[in-house]
């Protein structure tokens, strides 16, 4: 199965806001400040 | 951690809330992130994210991505031991970043997921034919 690269390690993400479910803004930067971050991108609720 | 959809923010929350998650569900509802990442799956639903896994360090440096499929993720437990050898490096050098599998729902996985299914009207019981 192929597996296309989004990023390659190393590179840097693009920091971005959006809204969390609860209406709060969140940051990537602040989300991954302190430890770092998994960010899971899924398909969604159905 | 933290996951994002593109679903709108209440059905977000109500995923939050079922399964009791500890970390924040983000909704780009606009589409505009995964559009950005080129995470964007036009073809469905009208658009939807396509399913991948980032670890990020403090500085936003990419130290794993990984990209799925429809039946094809990266374990749970992969990630787990991938986060805990960052944590505490066994010494056994650089560890192999885990890979896509396919997924085999499980008999007890069918048997939540029909239920649930149905409860919430996503199949329907086919009608019975009057003979």
């Amino acid at each position: 199965m192929d597996e296309a690269q989004i990023f390659h390690p190393g590179e840097i993400a693009k920091d971005f806001a959006l809204p969390d479910s609860t209406g709060a803004t969140r940051r990537l930067s602040e989300l991954a400040g302190g430890e770092g971050l998994i960010l899971i991108f899924y398909r969604g609720y159905w | 951690m933290a996951a994002l959809a593109v679903d709108p923010h209440e059905r977000s929350e109500a995923v939050r809330l079922r399964y009791g998650l500890q970390f924040p569900i983000l909704c780009d509802t606009e589409r505009r992130v995964v559009r950005e990442w080129n995470l964007f799956n036009p073809e469905e639903r009208g658009g939807i994210a396509v399913p991948a896994i980032l670890m990020l360090d403090p500085g936003l440096r990419v130290l794993y991505a990984t990209q799925g499929t429809v039946v094809s993720r990266v374990r749970a437990a992969d990630m787990l031991s991938l986060v805990r050898e960052r944590r505490n490096p066994s010494g056994n050098g650089p560890m192999q970043s885990p890979r896509n599998r396919i997924i085999f729902p499980r008999l007890r996985e069918w048997a939540a997921a029909l239920p649930d299914a149905l409860s919430r009207r996503l199949l329907r019981p086919r009608k019975q034919r009057a003979v």
